[in-house]
């Protein structure tokens, strides 16, 4: 008896504390992804990768990241067809809802017009889209509006759908924030 | 009886345990920056969430529902990163509920034809276009501020995104959007001066405030690296309480002198929602 009591309590406890989380985590509207954080992956060679210290949305004083996240990072494009260096990512929350999301890009960097993100929703789904990052300045930036079940986006060097297998070269994409809007 | 009393202090136990796990699942991520609201607010001024009907959680579920099946049994391949995803019929039949649900939040959120075409008006009048055809995208809690007021995405027919504060009608940002094919100079001989002097004219003739903008706020210009792009910054001196980004009026321009973005943050950080 003692056990079976025991064995539903510890069933309950568990239910609960999963309920206790997912309450929590379906209460959340806002998340930033952080290039360097815990939801984010590179690829490639790291080699390739610049870093410039105290710069992108995380900085001193602003946003809510670690002080080890207050940078941001880049790359020279990648000229022709596909890829060397890219990054995903992951979002840290897939809500049960149509959402936004949004690139943090900076004055210091990202001239890359035609660079190549594609954000995956629906769990089985990919949007491929081009975003000219040199637009914009110590601004927000649209990636994907509406999307269902956002769970990662990806950026990589090259050339975006739109300019797919472009020759030129020398242009500097960037790797900062993500924010997820729901 | 104190078997009981034993299960009913172990259910608070647990109730208790689950609260701080979920707590402690709040915390140990360092990337996220807040939690605010609920996610099926009754209506907009009650809190910042995305509203939600009948017919929109029908459509996730159907959504939901087909996308399984056609995981189980329909066209999968992989996507150049090696990840699954649908392709053929399957991928054309999830599209389609996706685009029925995108559409049904849409239809949800627009606000009447009086709003909108003041909104349109806005829009016209910035891009400097009387004609521009532009179209609702839906809303989104805006990326600027913390305390989560709504905004209003539009499109033209340009590619390029309009961010709007529906409290006064405000068009607080605009820019190429997702998949714009415009294509901005990337060369141009014009000095930094005379570009300045192109985005303080846009602004004169776009804001009517700008005057006090450029004698109340930090004025700052930039360039990305080679001169690809031009900043033209009037930023507030301070955040306001609990905000990460100060207030700001910007014009980036091409090295041309072409309008690549606009900013205008300031109404995002007053009034409440309409």
């Amino acid at each position: 008896m003692k056990t079976k009591l025991r064995r539903s309590l510890t069933i309950m406890v568990t239910v609960l504390a999963l309920l206790a989380l997912l309450t929590q985590t379906a209460l959340a509207q806002v998340w930033i992804h952080a290039n360097g954080g815990q939801y984010f992956t590179q690829y490639g060679n790291a080699a390739n990768f610049f870093f410039i210290n105290n710069d992108g949305y995380c900085i001193n004083g602003r946003g809510p990241c670690d002080p080890s996240l207050w940078y941001l990072q880049w790359t020279y494009n990648h000229a022709g067809c596909g890829v060397e260096e890219y990054a995903i990512y992951t979002m840290a929350s897939v809500q049960q809802f149509n959402g936004n999301t949004y690139a943090w890009l900076d004055q210091s960097t990202g001239t890359m017009y035609g660079a190549d993100y594609s954000v995956t929703y629906n769990g089985v789904s990919t949007y491929s889209v081009t975003v000219n990052q040199n637009a914009y300045s110590e601004m927000w930036a649209t990636i994907a509006s509406g999307l269902f079940k956002t769970s990662a986006v990806r950026l990589t060097d090259g050339w975006g759908s739109l300019y797919w297998c472009n020759g030129a070269s020398g242009y500097q994409v960037e790797f900062d924030e993500i924010k997820l809007e729901i | 009886m104190t078997r009981q009393l034993a299960f009913v202090v172990l259910a608070v136990t647990g109730i208790g345990i689950g609260v701080v796990i979920g707590a402690i699942g709040n915390l140990g991520s360092t990337d996220r920056q807040s939690i605010a609201g609920t996610l099926t607010a009754p209506a907009p001024a009650a809190a910042a969430g995305p509203r939600t009907n009948e017919e929109i959680e029908r459509l996730k579920a159907e959504l939901d529902r087909v996308t399984q099946y056609e995981v189980a049994y329909g066209c999968m391949n992989r996507n150049r990163f090696g990840q699954p995803e649908l392709c053929g019929a399957s991928k054309a039949r999830v599209d389609a509920i996706h685009e029925r649900l995108a559409q049904a939040i849409r239809e949800f959120d627009r606000r009447d034809a009086t709003a909108v075409a003041a909104v349109v008006a806005r829009i016209r009048e910035l891009s400097e276009d009387p004609t521009r055809a532009v179209a609702f995208q839906g809303t989104s809690a805006n990326p600027y501020t913390n305390t989560g007021k709504r905004i209003e995405l539009y499109r033209d027919t340009a590619g390029l995104d309009y961010w709007v504060d529906p409290t006064g009608n405000t068009v607080v940002q605009f820019g190429p959007g997702p998949n714009s094919s415009i294509a901005f100079a990337q060369t141009g001989s014009r000095s930094p001066a005379e570009l300045r002097g192109i985005a303080e004219r846009y602004l004169r003739a776009h804001i009517s405030d700008f005057a006090h903008v450029q004698s109340d706020f930090a004025f700052q210009s930039s360039s990305k690296p080679g001169g690809a792009s031009y900043a033209f910054r009037w930023q507030a001196s301070s955040k306001p309480a609990g905000e990460d980004v100060a207030p700001f009026v910007q014009v980036v321009l091409s090295p041309a002198g072409e309008v690549m973005s606009f900013a205008d943050t300031r109404s995002l950080y007053t009034g409440s929602q309409p």
